[in-house]
C-alpha cells in the first residue's frame, strides 16, 4: 500500500505542512514499529514528495494508515485527505519504479531522486522497517531506474540553466578544470551556474561585483578569487568563460571591447553567458570571431527543448516498466514474498551504485 | 591475372559494403536520436577494414609491392590508411563520431574507386623498380591518408562551430567532440601529415635528381604545390595568423583537391 502526496497532488504551501523534519523520520519509524497493523514500511521524504510505502495486515485500511500518519506528524487530517493520493497492489510497484526512474519528478528524468530513493530505503533498513516485500520492490526499483536511463532518453540533455551552461562550456573546452572563469555580479542564476561549473571540475574561478564584499563572500563559497570591479575590464582576455548577471539598464560590455580582447587571445575561443535582464552584453558581441554568446533566453530554450524531449520519453519508460511490474507482482502474489527474505549482502553492489550523472 | 584482380575487387567491394553498413547503421540511429550499439558499429567497421586490407594485400602479392599501380588502388590505399589512423586515434583520443565520418568517407571513396570504369586496370609497368620510389610512394599515400582524417576532423570542427554559433543542439551536434579537442587534433594531424609528406617528397626529389625519368616532372611539381599548401597552413596555424575555422576550411578544400587531382596526375 502507498500513501503520499507530491507536487502533482499538492501545491508547495500545502506540501510544506506535510513535510517531515529529519528528526521526524526516526520518530515515525518508531511509531510504526509499535503499530501491529504495519508489517513493513519505507518513508520517502523529499522536497517534492512525502510517501509512505507499507505492507499492512489485512483489514487495516487507507483511512487507518492516513489517520496514523497524520497523528504522528501532527498534520491536519482533512487537509491531508484533500491533497494526498493512495495506491494499492500492482500500482504501488509501478509508482515506485516510476519515482526511482525520475518519471514522476517535477523535472522529468532528474537523477537526484534516485539517490533520495536509495537513502530512504537504507534508512528504513537501519530501522529494521523493511521486510521481504518492500526489500524486493525497492531493489527492483533500482534496477528499473537504471534500465530506463540506459534504454530510453529520459535523462538525456540538461534541464536547468546552470547545467545547460556547463554542457555548452564542455562543448567548447572539453575539460573545465583548466578553464578560467569570471563571474560579473551575483544573483541566484549566476550562483547556480557557478555551482554547476564548480561541480563539473571548474577550479579557476574569479568573481567581481560592484560591492567588493559581496564578491569576497561568493568567492569564499567556491574557493574563488575576488577581483575589483574597476579592474576586470583590463583582464577580460585572460578568461575563457564570462558569466554576467549585473542589474543594468544598458549593456556593460560592447563589441568594441571584445575585438582587441580576442586579438590578444589569439584564436582561443571565449564563452559568454549573459544572465542579466536587461542584457549585460550587447547583442553585437556575438559577431566577434571566436566568441560564443548565450543569453538567459537561449539557455532557457535549450532547457525547455530537453524537457519536452524527456516528456516524450515517459510513455516509452512506462511501457518498458509495465512488463517488469507484472512480473514482480506475480512473483509476490504467487510465490509469496514472505518466503524470500533478502539479507543486506543480497543487495547487489550494482543496485546501490550511484545513478548515472545527468 | 585478370581473374586474380577480379577476386581482389570482390574483397574490396565487401570492405566498402561493410563500411557503408556501419555508416547507415550509425546514421539511422542519429536520425532517430537513439543511442547506437558501438559493438555493432565497430564490428562492421573493423570487418570493412579487414576485407579492404586483405584485398589490398593480395593485390600487392601479384607484383610483390604496394598496390599503387592505378587510381583505384591509390584511392583504396588512401581510404585504408585513413581508417587505420582513425582506429588508432579513436583508441587514444576517444573522439565520438570520428568513426562515423570515417566510414562515410571510406564508403564514398570505395564506391568511387570501384565504380568508375577504367580506374582499375592491370598496370605492371608502373610497379616500382626502385625500392626508394616505392618507399616514397607509400609514405606519400600514407600522408594522403593523414590528410583524409584531417579533413574529417576539420569537418567536425566546422560543424561544432556552426552548431554553437547557430544554437543547434540536437542529433549530431549533441555528440560532436569539443572544439578544443578537435582543434588540438587538427594541429597534431597537420604536423604529422606534413612531416610524413616532407620525408616522402624528399625521397621523391632525390630519386628524381639521380634519375629524372623515374618520377614524372608533373607529379613532382604537383606534390611540391601540395606540400607548400599544407606547410603554409601549418605555419599559419602555429603562428596563430589563421583562425582554426579558416584552417578547417582550408584542410577540407585541400583534401577534396587531392582527390580530384589524383586522376589527372596519375595519367602523366
Amino acid at each position: 500500500m502507498l500513501l503520499g502526496c507530491s507536487h502533482k497532488s499538492a501545491p508547495l504551501h500545502v506540501r510544506e505542512k506535510f513535510s517531515i523534519s529529519p528528526q521526524g523520520v526516526p520518530a515515525l519509524y518508531n511509531e510504526m514499529k509499535r503499530c501491529p497493523d504495519i508489517l513493513e514500511s519505507v518513508v520517502l521524504n523529499t522536497c517534492n514528495r512525502v510517501e509512505l510505502y507499507s505492507v499492512i495486515r489485512p483489514g487495516f485500511c487507507f483511512e487507518g494508515l492516513a489517520k496514523f500518519f497524520c497523528a504522528v506528524n501532527n498534520v491536519n487530517q482533512a487537509l491531508f485527505k484533500e491533497h494526498s493520493f493512495e495506491q494499492r497492489g500492482k500500482n504501488v510497484i509501478m509508482h515506485a519504479f516510476s519515482v526511482a526512474s525520475g518519471i514522476e519528478s517535477q523535472m522529468v528524468g532528474e537523477t537526484e531522486i534516485f539517490g533520495q530513493f536509495k537513502e530512504a530505503y537504507m534508512t528504513a533498513k537501519q530501522h529494521t522497517a523493511v521486510g521481504p516485500t518492500l526489500n524486493r520492490i525497492f531493489q527492483k526499483s533500482f534496477q528499473a531506474a537504471k534500465l530506463t536511463r540506459t534504454h530510453t532518453d529520459i535523462s538525456r540533455g540538461q534541464i536547468s540553466i546552470g547545467n545547460v551552461a556547463t554542457a555548452l562550456a564542455e562543448r567548447i573546452f572539453a575539460k573545465l578544470s583548466k578553464v578560467r572563469i569570471l563571474i560579473i555580479g551575483g544573483g541566484e542564476a549566476a550562483e547556480k551556474t557557478l555551482q554547476a561549473l564548480y561541480s563539473r571540475g571548474a577550479q579557476d574561478i574569479n568573481i567581481t561585483n560592484r560591492t567588493f564584499e559581496k564578491a569576497q563572500e561568493l568567492a569564499r563559497k567556491f574557493h574563488a578569487r575576488a577581483i575589483g570591479y574597476e579592474d576586470y575590464p583590463y583582464l577580460l582576455d585572460q578568461f575563457d568563460v564570462i558569466i554576467s548577471s549585473i542589474s543594468t539598464e544598458k549593456p556593460i560590455l560592447e563589441p568594441e571591447i571584445f575585438y582587441p580582447v580576442m586579438k590578444k587571445r589569439k584564436d582561443a575561443p571565449m564563452f559568454l553567458i549573459d544572465l542579466g535582464v536587461p542584457r549585460n552584453f550587447d547583442a553585437g558581441v556575438a559577431d566577434v570571431p571566436d566568441v560564443y554568446l548565450y543569453n538567459i533566453n537561449d539557455l532557457a530554450n535549450i532547457a525547455n527543448e530537453n524537457l519536452k524531449s524527456r516528456q516524450f520519453e515517459i510513455e516509452k519508460c512506462k511501457a518498458l516498466l509495465a512488463e517488469r511490474v507484472d512480473h514482480l507482482w506475480n512473483t509476490i502474489v504467487q510465490k509469496g514474498a514472505e518466503q524470500e527474505d533478502f539479507s543486506e549482502d543480497d543487495i547487489k553492489k550494482e543496485d546501490l551504485a550511484p545513478a548515472p550523472a545527468n | 591475372m585478370a581473374n586474380y584482380l577480379e577476386e581482389t575487387r570482390t574483397l574490396l567491394w565487401m570492405g566498402t559494403v561493410l563500411y557503408g553498413l556501419a555508416f547507415i547503421f550509425a546514421l539511422a540511429s542519429l536520425i532517430l536520436e537513439r543511442h547506437y550499439s558501438r559493438m555493432i558499429f565497430y564490428t562492421l567497421l573493423v570487418g570493412g577494414f579487414f576485407f579492404q586490407g586483405i584485398g589490398l594485400y593480395l593485390r600487392g602479392l601479384t607484383f610483390f609491392a604496394l598496390p599503387l599501380t592505378n587510381p583505384m588502388e591509390i584511392v583504396q590505399v588512401i581510404s585504408w590508411s585513413s581508417m587505420l589512423l582513425i582506429l588508432m586515434v579513436q583508441m587514444s583520443f576517444r573522439l565520438v563520431l570520428l568513426g562515423f565520418f570515417g566510414t562515410a568517407m571510406s564508403t564514398i571513396l570505395g564506391l568511387l574507386s570501384l565504380s568508375i570504369a577504367g580506374w582499375d586496370y592491370p598496370n605492371l609497368a608502373s610497379s616500382f623498380a626502385n625500392p626508394w620510389i616505392e618507399f616514397h610512394a607509400a609514405l606519400a599515400i600514407f600522408a594522403y591518408g593523414v590528410f583524409g582524417i584531417l579533413a574529417i576532423n576539420a569537418l567536425m570542427y566546422l560543424l561544432q562551430h556552426y552548431g554553437l554559433t547557430h544554437k543547434r543542439f540536437g542529433g549530431l551536434f549533441a555528440l560532436l567532440p569539443s572544439l578544443q579537442q578537435l582543434d588540438d587534433l587538427m594541429t597534431r594531424l597537420l604536423l604529422m601529415g606534413v612531416t610524413v609528406f616532407t620525408v616522402a617528397l624528399f625521397l621523391g626529389t632525390l630519386t628524381w635528381v639521380s634519375d629524372y625519368k623515374s618520377v614524372s616532372f608533373h607529379t613532382l611539381v604537383y606534390s611540391w604545390v601540395l606540400w607548400i599548401s599544407y606547410f603554409s597552413i601549418l605555419i599559419l596555424k602555429e603562428k596563430k595568423r589563421w583562425m582554426s575555422r579558416n584552417v578547417g576550411w582550408a584542410c577540407l578544400i585541400l583534401f577534396l583537391f587531392v582527390l580530384v587531382s589524383l586522376w589527372p596526375i596519375h595519367t602523366y
